[in-house]
């Protein structure tokens, strides 16, 4: 029975495998439509009035696809089906880099990106050539690096009512003036409560960026990252260096000024603690906090709305600096996502050009960004005062501002389908949302953050043996560190640590790491 | 041979033809009724199972199944040979191991329970709120048990230590960790799963109650005889179907729920896959994946049929 | 015609109580009482958040919110888009049951006849399935090249018939008592009339558990929509509700992949948890009639 079974069932693949097995026809639609597949989450709908500003203002005709959810898996399916798109946005090397391997991208000449998306290339020689590395894969370029926006400075922000309680006059500024703030936090009762309760500090147990990244900034490591020196490449997390601050952080843990939570705590749960009292102060986005922010997300904005008689006071500061006046924490880095153009496209030069410029413009060109990214105004925005201007900012009419499905017919949105090159939480280039910009946040920015921020000397690289390793290092990392600094695991069998990192592809990647720093960066300067 | 010998075989041949053409002419109407049910699964369940080709393939999105590259087993020994494999894999068992056995009679208890509730408003909305946990994502529960276990706010340690107890920090402990799974699992899907009981409870022909009063058997005694025995097949059923996720120890909510102190205990195939970079376009990974899950669970599933179907002479399997 | 009745009442409980009367009540009552107290008060603490103002009350348990911000609500609810998905929703799931529910029962019956031919192929072939899958893909490839993207057909046939299910059910076909069935075959009726008159009427507890099965399933599927469905005016409750979750950060998606970053305010979250759960649980108290217990095979034997 189960081997007369076993036939059919081989019969019917073997069958269905000859009828469906080849990758889909191709379906290329014809050479004057573009398929434009635009940024993941936004959705749009199919000749919204961007679509056809675009449309006419270059001369295209375009083939909307907007995936809101599961995009990858959505995209993949796409493809199988024969349906490559023209342009896409893939968010990281990881996922692009397959598909240069099945033959699915196309490559991009960089002076043809000079020639028709001058403003954009222009950027990203002047923010940082290393961007150009992100983008290189196989000796070839084959994903246009965005940029990322300033947004996500982190600051200090403390429990303003318990310096003062506790006669701290100054924001704490040094690594020194900390430590004394976090063990008066948690020895003198500075919310008056009688109790023990408060610490002075928690950190992100699990993460394998911002666990305490704003305690290394100050002393010159950023574990995570590599680090060039001279004309080696080397990983931060093994460094010496880290051991120093590692040790640093066990000592104040066996003092008690760290919350115990740090295991569990996450992102989205430090601002909750500060507000309830449990630590005094956190290292966030100073758009979490920021009273000006333009979208006002702050969360002690809206706190005080709701209780206004409370005494909690926030007060932001400026990140540790350690003792050679470093500072500084763990950032992204300038280069962001990427967009790239399915492979026919390379016989397709006219294509390829029209696309680039029209995301160029979207970007950089002022009146461009603000059509296709607010519309018009009087309909769908206003300058948020209009006595004012555009200084003070532009917002979303009524019903744009709350009704996503509203946008998504105009095809307008802040992240939007269209304006797929703006910098991650910026809706243009900086210096023309900078325009439009409330000038309090901007001058906030300005004085408390962004100040030296560490970012990976390769730009986050994907290397050959990443996808083999990096998941499981990453793991150790945490993992190992969170035992030092609790105490779990005695700071002394660092080496051994280092060892098994090592051993567990830490020496692989750094081999391929300096090979890609040898191969890309080198001579870019 | 002779000439007799083989006209008496091929009369026999014939019968034996005949006989199932008789059989299947008997039955027409159950076969014609099984039509539908056939094309589907011919069409929608096995015309794609040449996919499963992809764990031996550099599967290409450009070149489908007949145009990738063959790479043989590749993907399995990369699967087996990463670092923590074999802890993963312990871990995997071992939760999952857990979740049947302690996980498993709980619905089959709670659906007893509520059959000896009178009829009435009582138990229709104790029946509907007990699933409503079922419809949960494993988000939002694990953001109430972070906070009902903090070691600093939670409920569960403040009156641990109004009882004089220290606290306890259970998310981050690895002694607890497996526990609290377990028994978080069991609360979110003790109430739908209890439903197909009922269900079997329900075909139960209550004249035998009757008789048993009759006789003077207690309630318990009623329950333990009649209604478990009842039951049995679909328990059975139900078991050797469960036991075809064997190497699925919940992704959902470990994901969601673990941390670095507890990862010893935690790690299983899928968060192991996970972090291994498998999301885009890797699809031969996955694949591989997939196949080994497959494989082990059909395994299982061919093994607790065979018991069954030897302790139960063929009334509770599957076939 | 053989009739079947279900069993009117309770009549085991008329009789004197005993001790053993009494634990079983109690532990009945109690344990039921102690699993619905730790529901409900979740359940209630969801509905707090989800009018609580954004982020204040997250972390701990409340019972009363600090103030009732109903935006979270109001997203929901004022949508449009939320209401033509819904409608959208309802076509689908009542399509979708009502054709898998058919199709498993008339898979299941002929399987649970031991004298069925080639009976041990056919359950080999769906147990199989149950286990081997192609994956996404050739799934994919296959109801794309059947014309049947866009359509509801690609959401309601692809998973039209559960092995899962149909092993279920058909076990609880063999259990049922063989008398009826022989006697019904002796006075001549077949193979067809046997299952609509017989089989389904006593198996109406199975087939009520079933049907709630898929109800919940089509409800809740997502992916073969946003895989299939093109028009986002054909969109589903599921699809437009992840949407709203997502929509209040659009910025943490771009983040590398290493880190996940969930920004979604918990009150989005927590009242499109209670908005989801609200029509399932109107179906199933509709569905609660056919799990009245005790078949009374008394009123049968004519």
């Amino acid at each position: 029975m189960f081997k007369r079974f076993l036939y059919i069932v081989l019969t019917v693949s073997f069958a269905s495998t000859l009828l469906f097995g080849c990758g889909g026809k191709e379906n290329l639609g014809s050479p004057d439509v573009i398929k434009w597949v635009g940024t993941p989450n936004m959705p749009v709908e199919s000749n919204s009035m961007v679509q056809k500003f675009i449309e006419d203002k270059y001369n295209v005709q375009l083939e909307v696809k907007s995936i809101t959810i599961d995009y990858y898996q959505k995209l993949g399916a796409d493809i199988a089906g024969g349906d490559v798109p023209d342009v896409m946005f893939i968010n990281e090397p990881q996922n692009w880099q397959p598909l240069v391997d099945q033959g699915l991208l196309a490559e991009i000449d960089q002076d043809f990106l000079k020639d028709y998306a001058p403003r954009h290339y222009a950027a990203i020689e002047q923010v940082d050539k290393t961007i150009w590395a992100a983008g290189m894969y196989k000796d070839a370029l084959y994903a246009v690096p965005k940029i990322m926006g300033n947004e996500y400075n982190t600051v200090m922000v403390w429990r303003g009512d318990w310096l003062d309680n506790l006669g701290i006059k100054q924001i704490p500024d040094t690594i020194d003036e900390f430590e004394y703030s976090f063990r008066k936090f948690r020895y003198d009762d500075p919310d008056g409560n009688g109790k023990k309760d408060t610490y002075g500090l928690t950190g992100m147990g699990g993460s394998a960026q911002r666990q305490f990244d704003e305690i290394f900034g100050a002393y010159g490591i950023m574990p995570g990252q590599w680090k060039v020196v001279g004309d080696k490449v080397c990983n931060s997390t093994t460094m010496d260096a880290a051991k120093d601050v590692i040790a640093l952080l066990n000592q104040w843990y066996k003092e008690e000024l760290i919350d115990p939570e740090m295991i569990t705590d996450k992102q989205d749960n430090v601002v909750e603690k500060l507000e309830q009292g449990r630590i005094g102060a956190i290292h966030t986005a100073l758009s979490n906090v920021s009273m000006n922010h333009p979208q006002g997300r702050s969360k002690f904005e809206s706190m005080k709305k709701t209780n206004p008689n409370s005494v909690i006071e926030q007060r932001v500061g400026k990140l540790p600096a350690g003792p050679s006046g470093q500072r500084g924490d763990w950032l992204w880095g300038p280069r962001s996502n990427f967009i790239v153009f399915g492979s026919h496209l390379k016989n397709d030069a006219e294509k390829m050009s029209k696309i680039l410029e029209i995301l160029d413009d979207i970007n950089y060109d002022e009146e461009t960004a603000l059509k296709v990214v607010f519309g018009d105004r009087g309909r769908t925005y206003d300058y948020i005062d209009p006595e004012i201007g555009a200084a003070s900012g532009v917002k979303y009419l009524p019903p744009f501002d709350t009704d996503k499905n509203a946008r998504a017919k105009e095809g307008i949105g802040q992240q939007g389908f269209f304006n797929m090159l703006a910098p991650v939480s910026d809706w243009a280039a900086i210096d023309v949302a900078n325009k439009y910009a409330n000038a309090d946040f901007k001058k906030e920015n300005e004085e408390l953050a962004y100040w030296g921020s560490y970012q990976d000397d390769l730009m986050r690289p994907q290397l050959p043996s990443s996808i083999r390793f990096q998941g499981d290092l990453d793991k150790l990392k945490t993992t190992a560190y969170s035992e030092f600094i609790t105490g779990v695991r005695s700071i002394d069998s660092w080496d051994a640590f280092v060892n098994e990192y090592m051993d567990k592809g830490g020496a692989i990647l750094e081999q391929e790491a300096q090979e890609y720093y040898v191969n890309y960066i080198k001579d870019i300067k | 041979m002779t000439a007799e010998t083989v006209k008496n075989n091929c009369r026999i041949e014939n019968k034996k033809g005949n006989a199932m053409l008789k059989n299947i002419k008997k039955h027409r109407y159950l076969l014609l009724m099984l039509t539908p049910g056939l094309l589907y699964f011919v069409i929608f369940r096995y015309i794609p199972i040449y996919g499963v080709l992809m764990a031996f393939q550099d599967y290409s999105l450009k070149y489908g199944v007949l145009g990738s590259k063959w790479v043989g087993l590749k993907h399995f020994i990369s699967l087996f040979s990463g670092g923590d494999f074999q802890l993963v894999l312990k871990n995997t068992v071992l939760i999952s191991f857990l979740k049947i056995i302690c996980g498993f009679p709980a619905p089959i208890i709670l659906a007893l329970l509520f059959n000896e509730l009178k009829d009435g408003y009582y138990k229709k909305i104790t029946q509907t709120i007990s699933y409503a946990p079922h419809f949960f994502s494993w988000v939002v529960v694990s953001g109430m048990l972070t906070s009902l276990l903090s070691p600093s706010v939670g409920m569960v340690n403040k009156i641990i230590q109004a009882l004089g107890g220290q606290p306890i920090y259970f998310l981050a402990d690895k002694n607890w960790f497996v526990q609290i799974i377990i028994m978080s699992d069991i609360w979110k899907e003790v109430g739908w799963g209890s439903i197909i009981y009922l269900a079997a409870l329900a075909g139960i022909n209550y004249e035998m109650h009757e008789a048993a009063v009759i006789d003077g058997a207690s309630r318990i005694k009623r329950m333990v005889y009649i209604n478990i025995p009842n039951i049995l097949p679909t328990i059975a059923t139900m078991l050797i179907l469960r036991m075809g996720s064997l190497l699925d120890a919940g992704f959902d909510q470990i994901f969601n729920l673990e941390s670095v102190a507890v990862r010893d205990v935690s790690d299983i195939i899928d968060t192991y896959v996970y972090r291994m970079g498998v999301g885009s376009f890797q699809y031969s990974f996955a694949s591989a994946a997939g196949l080994f899950k497959s494989v082990i669970g059909i395994a299982m599933v061919l093994l607790t049929n065979r018991i069954a179907r030897r302790l139960s002479d063929g009334e509770s399997s599957i076939w | 015609m053989v009739k079947v009745q279900f069993g009117k009442g309770d009549k085991r409980f008329m009789h004197k109580k005993t001790t053993s009367d009494w634990v079983v009540n109690l532990m009945s009552y109690s344990l039921i009482s102690l699993l619905c107290v730790t529901v409900l008060i979740p359940l209630w603490n969801l509905f707090v958040v989800s009018v609580s103002p954004v982020a204040t009350d997250a972390m701990t348990f409340r019972f009363w919110p600090k103030a009732f911000d109903w935006k979270a609500w109001q997203g929901i609810i004022t949508s449009e888009f939320i209401w033509r998905s819904f409608y959208n929703t309802i076509f689908r799931v009542v399509l979708g049951t009502a054709i898998a529910i058919i199709m498993t029962v008339l898979t299941a019956y002929p399987l649970s006849k031991k004298m069925l031919p080639f009976r041990k192929l056919f359950l080999i072939m769906v147990l199989f399935t149950m286990l081997f899958s192609g994956g996404l893909i050739p799934s994919y490839l296959l109801v794309v090249n059947m014309g049947l993207r866009n359509t509801i057909w690609s959401l309601v046939l692809p998973i039209a018939v559960s092995p899962f299910n149909v092993i279920i059910m058909k076990n609880f076909f063999a259990a049922l008592p063989k008398s009826l069935e022989e006697s019904a075959t002796i006075d001549g009726a077949n193979d067809l009339i046997v299952l609509f008159k017989i089989a389904i009427p006593m198996s109406m507890p199975v087939i009520a558990t079933i049907t709630l099965w898929l109800v919940v399933t089509h409800y809740n599927a997502w992916f073969d929509v946003v895989l299939y469905i093109t028009e986002r005016s054909r969109y589903v409750l599921q699809i437009v509700l992840r949407e709203y979750q997502a929509s209040k950060d659009p910025a943490t998606m771009n983040l590398g992949t290493t880190e996940v970053v969930t920004m979604t305010p918990e009150s989005i979250r927590a009242a499109t948890t209670l908005f989801v759960m609200v029509p399932i649980i109107m179906v199933y108290t509709f569905l609660q009639k056919y799990f009245i217990k005790g078949i009374s095979l008394g009123a049968i034997k004519e």
